[in-house]
């Protein structure tokens, strides 16, 4: 039930609210067990609303995915800690 | 003993249902129009702190100083005003001169994404139909450049700020007036390096080069030192990107 909700919020704020917020949304939803990989789809679907190539980046243009995959891979790498 | 732990497990379930609840709330609450009365009323009740207190700090010379600033970057402004003012009419006699006609070449967009939705310098506007603009075109608000088409979709483009970091734009600056190149800093910040030789004073404004009226940014800085061949000139966008509803879109001639 948590974790629906979190992800239907997760989604909304993805193209409503600012990034920090579907970044500490997202954080709250991967601490209830959330999966991983919808995480990492969020990212790729902010970046492909409003990526542009960054030239002091080297023209890199996926910020957020590489942001929310990394969120994804510390919680994997929690649970695995925490659990085993 | 299995009951409290089941009674405890239940309050655990429900607080974290709760919270999870407030949170959708939250984001509901805030995706919506209602957001913008919520954030007047709290403006209403703790507006933001007024100046006097600074004012009251500094010493008579500082605040003749200051008075003395603010009235010469009044007076430029003002000069300034008058001097567009008399173009513009000048503008307008030889296009009735030469029986051209004036066409509204832009159209309005409306802005869907903008800072800081986004981390990048960007904004996702609602007016991407084949055939009406297109990749390259000029974002304006109010008589300031913003950006360029940077990518056209199906009902929707991507409009990259001239502020985005790394980003290089040609611009005019200064007295004599000079071209050069700004560079974007992000969140509304350029960079410019000009020679020593172009006088820049604060409040200055920087208009984008090829375009007599399009204004990019006023000076907010200089930093220069005597040994430099060139001084560093720091300029911000007047606008602010998390404010802006709607856009115009100039199109390619």
């Amino acid at each position: 039930m948590t974790r629906a909700i979190l992800l239907i919020s997760f989604a909304i704020s993805i193209v409503t609210l600012p990034w920090f917020v579907s970044c500490g949304i997202a954080i709250l939803y991967l601490s209830e067990g959330g999966s991983a990989i919808v995480v990492g789809i969020g990212g790729l679907i902010l970046d492909m609303i409003s990526a542009v190539p960054i030239p002091h980046l080297f023209g890199f243009a996926y910020l957020y995915t590489v942001l929310f995959c990394m969120l994804a891979l510390a919680a994997l790498y929690l649970r695995e800690q925490l659990f085993e | 003993m299995k009951k409290m732990e089941r009674s405890r497990d239940s309050k655990a379930t429900f607080i974290k249902t709760a919270g999870a609840l407030a949170v959708l709330g939250i984001v509901i609450l805030f995706s919506t129009p209602l957001a913008v009365r919520i954030r007047a009323l709290v403006a209403t009740i703790a507006p933001p702190k007024n100046t006097d207190a600074e004012l009251q700090a500094l010493s008579k010379d500082a605040l003749i100083a200051r008075v003395t600033n603010d009235e010469d970057a009044l007076n430029r402004v003002k000069y300034q005003a008058v001097l567009y003012d008399m173009v513009s009419k000048e503008n307008a006699a030889l296009r009735k001169a030469a029986h051209a006609t004036f066409s509204p070449d832009f159209i309005t967009a409306r802005v869907i994404v903008r800072p800081p939705q986004t981390m990048y310098d960007t904004l996702l506007i609602d007016e991407g139909s084949a055939g009406e603009f297109a990749e390259g075109d000029i974002a304006a608000f109010d008589g300031v450049a913003l950006g360029r088409i940077a990518s056209l979709g199906e009902g929707t483009a991507i409009v990259e700020l001239f502020s985005n970091p790394g980003a290089q734009t040609d611009v005019v600056i200064g007295a004599p007036q000079s071209i050069v190149v700004a560079k974007g800093m992000g969140g509304g910040a350029f960079e410019l390096s000009v020679p020593q030789g172009v006088a820049i004073h604060a409040n200055d404004p920087v208009r984008l080069s090829g375009s007599a009226t399009l204004l990019l940014g006023t000076v907010s800085g200089v930093s220069a030192k005597e040994t430099d061949a060139s001084q560093t000139v720091y300029v911000r966008a007047p606008v602010s990107y998390s404010d802006l509803d709607f856009i115009d879109i100039f199109l390619h001639p």
